[in-house]
């Protein structure tokens, strides 16, 4: 700190230096400030999109047994305003324990239905509570019946009032069913067979259909030169330097490999995620090496250096590919363009981590390019969609080919950059997908 | 809490009367900074409104416990010196060369010359020279906080430093006896 009175009485001076700027900045400032409210507005609606996601894997994951749910919506169903008509004979059809009956009961008893347990008073066969709904007859026993060469049994109604007793003759107890709210673990063979049989269609209908994602194409990375957007860049630097304000970029091999799921919603609709990896590449031309510092403005306000970059050279350009290496999420629709069609359209959002870049920023200025990943936005949103055509319909396996066009909502590059990137996609993609059955 | 953190709180929520209010406050200070350090006036614009943006930006960051002035000027100090290494007609005569210099009479010339008139005898340094001077005798950084903010030796500041002091101390006499002149002959 200099303590010299001459630098005093300059600071003293300079101190009171000052000057009214012009409107235009301020308006420049303003229409800054309304930018950076927009992108943490987007940041803010970014875990709502993670929580829509995580709502998507959590409804493709298998395993939620419909037989739980209905077992938990049957446990409050009022018994007294139930009526169930049971088939006559029934009863005494379970107590004879017929070789159907007897495994459906076993096998309940054992795998799917730990806390139910047939009920060993002879006096009272079939306890019921409530699971079936009222008025329903239960044709799976009327199956099994039939199975044995029974005739078809005729059915009883019966209600809450119907009074049962245990010493009761089998044949008065044939028709009966005790209506009462019963704890879980009294839940019987009867209780359970209709949810068992709306298991089986469920699982019909919703059926996890798992493949493979690939796809091949180009990719490119559209760049505007945003001097409002870039801090750093108050006027184009090509008036100044005679340097090019866009760097080269080329067309580069794009391609990705991944996972899916996918599951139907209705017979034309599908929903479907996964996990894949994705490439992009695009081309770019450089100069020579150089390996010494040179001063860079980082966009913050703490000066940075560079040591290694590539400089404008006079003898000719290096070809460089920038290379993009991301992990990525889709979730999509896929619709089908009629009941019998073998096209479909699908469209859909995804989220992508860059994992690794090699790719190199350039600076308008001085015409180098350098590499410096502090630039890149980790985490893109893009949007796709596309056509395909299901080639092997009949197989075990399903293939859809056809073409796929991607673009990242987000921009690829962050605010210390006077670019605006957005990642394109094109090409083909195939999707190698079991069939239902 | 005091007037300027209600401010700087109201800025935060986003209220555009505030955030005019604070530029408003010291838009006109900070471009006298902005124009110590640059050879234009365009330039020293250019630089204030970076300066702002980052404010905004940045304005989370601010702790209350100083002035909102003293944490703005910094801010406008390393976007200026951001701005110099950034623009090559700035660039090309931050290489700190030796001037021959005659040497000067007095250590505490008299400045009796306005203060536009003592800033634009600024500017009229090299670059180099320039942005020493101001961020040592006017910020009040040390020689070696400003070798590592121009990327330079701690000797090497201090020597341009004083190369600068002699350039400004013999303008500045040759600016007084040219006033005295004058007066006498009026």
């Amino acid at each position: 700190m200099p303590d010299n009175h001459f630098e005093s009485k300059v600071k003293q001076k300079l101190d009171e230096l000052n000057f009214s700027p012009s409107e235009a900045i301020w308006q420049k400032v303003e229409e800054q400030i309304k930018k950076d409210n927009d992108r943490r507005r987007l940041l803010i609606w970014l875990p709502l999109l993670g929580l829509l996601l995580g709502w998507g894997i959590w409804f493709f994951l298998p395993g939620k047994s419909i037989l739980n749910t209905a077992n938990q919506s049957n446990v409050s169903l009022n018994a007294e305003k139930n009526k169930l008509k049971i088939p006559s004979g029934q009863s005494a059809l379970l107590k004879k324990k017929s070789p159907v009956a007897a495994k459906i009961e076993k096998l309940i008893e054992q795998k799917t239905f730990p806390n139910a347990v047939a009920t060993k008073n002879p006096g009272v066969e079939l306890k019921h509570r409530g699971n079936a709904k009222a008025g329903k007859k239960i044709p799976h026993y009327q199956s099994a019946e039939n199975r044995n060469g029974h005739q078809p049994p005729k059915t009883a109604t019966i209600t809450s009032d119907d009074k049962i007793n245990s010493n009761q003759s089998p044949v008065a107890t044939d028709s009966t069913v005790q209506e009462k709210s019963i704890p879980s673990k009294w839940a019987t063979a009867d209780s359970m067979a209709i949810p068992e049989r709306k298991k089986i269609t469920n699982d019909k209908k919703n059926k996890m259909q798992w493949g493979i994602s690939a796809g091949a194409g180009l990719s490119s990375i559209p760049m505007n030169f945003n001097h409002e957007n870039a801090l750093n860049y108050s006027t184009t630097p090509s008036s100044l330097t005679g340097y090019s304000t866009i760097p080269s970029q080329k067309q580069s091999l794009s391609f990705h490999l991944g996972f899916l799921m996918e599951k139907l919603v209705n017979k034309t609709t599908a929903i479907f995620t996964g996990i894949q990896y994705s490439y992009s590449g695009v081309k770019t031309e450089r100069g020579h090496f150089v390996n010494q510092p040179f001063p860079l403005n980082a966009g913050t306000y703490t000066a940075a250096n560079i040591y290694t970059y590539y400089a404008p050279t006079s003898t000719g350009n290096y070809n460089y590919t920038n290379h993009y290496h991301f992990i990525e999420i889709p979730l999509g629709m896929e619709k089908k363009l009629g009941n019998k069609s073998r096209f479909s359209l699908n469209a859909g959002i995804s989220v992508a981590w860059l994992v690794s870049t090699n790719a190199l920023q350039y600076d308008p200025h001085t015409g180098i390019y350098y590499q410096d990943n502090s630039y890149f936005k980790k985490t893109q949103i893009n949007i796709f969609g596309g056509i395909q055509y299901r080639l092997l319909q009949k197989e075990k396996y399903s293939l859809k080919l056809g073409p796929q066009v991607q673009y990242g909502l987000t921009r690829l590059l962050n605010n210390k950059s006077p670019y605006t990137e957005h990642l394109f996609y094109g090409g083909l993609k195939l999707v190698l997908i079991s069939n239902r059955k | 809490m005091t007037e300027s953190q209600k401010l700087i709180k109201d800025c935060l929520n986003g209220k555009q009367a505030a955030q005019r209010e604070l530029y408003e406050q010291f838009a006109g200070s900070m471009l006298g900074v902005c124009y110590r350090y640059t050879k234009s006036m365009t330039d020293a614009e250019d630089v204030l409104q970076e300066g702002f943006i980052k404010v905004f930006r940045y304005l989370h960051q601010y702790k209350s416990e100083g002035e909102p002035g003293a944490w703005i000027r910094r801010i406008m100090v390393t976007t200026a010196i951001n701005y110099l290494k950034r623009h090559r007609h700035y660039q090309a005569d931050l290489s700190f060369k030796d001037i021959g210099l005659h040497p000067v009479s007095t250590d505490n010339p008299d400045v009796i010359i306005n203060t536009k008139e003592l800033a634009d005898l600024i500017r009229q340094l090299p670059p180099g020279y320039q942005t020493i001077f101001n961020l040592y005798a006017i910020e009040g950084y040390s020689h070696i906080e400003i070798g590592k903010m121009l990327g330079i030796n701690k000797v090497t500041s201090r020597s341009q430093y004083s190369r600068a002091r002699a350039l400004l101390i013999t303008w500045l006499e040759k600016e007084s006896e040219d006033i005295k002149k004058n007066s006498y002959a009026g």
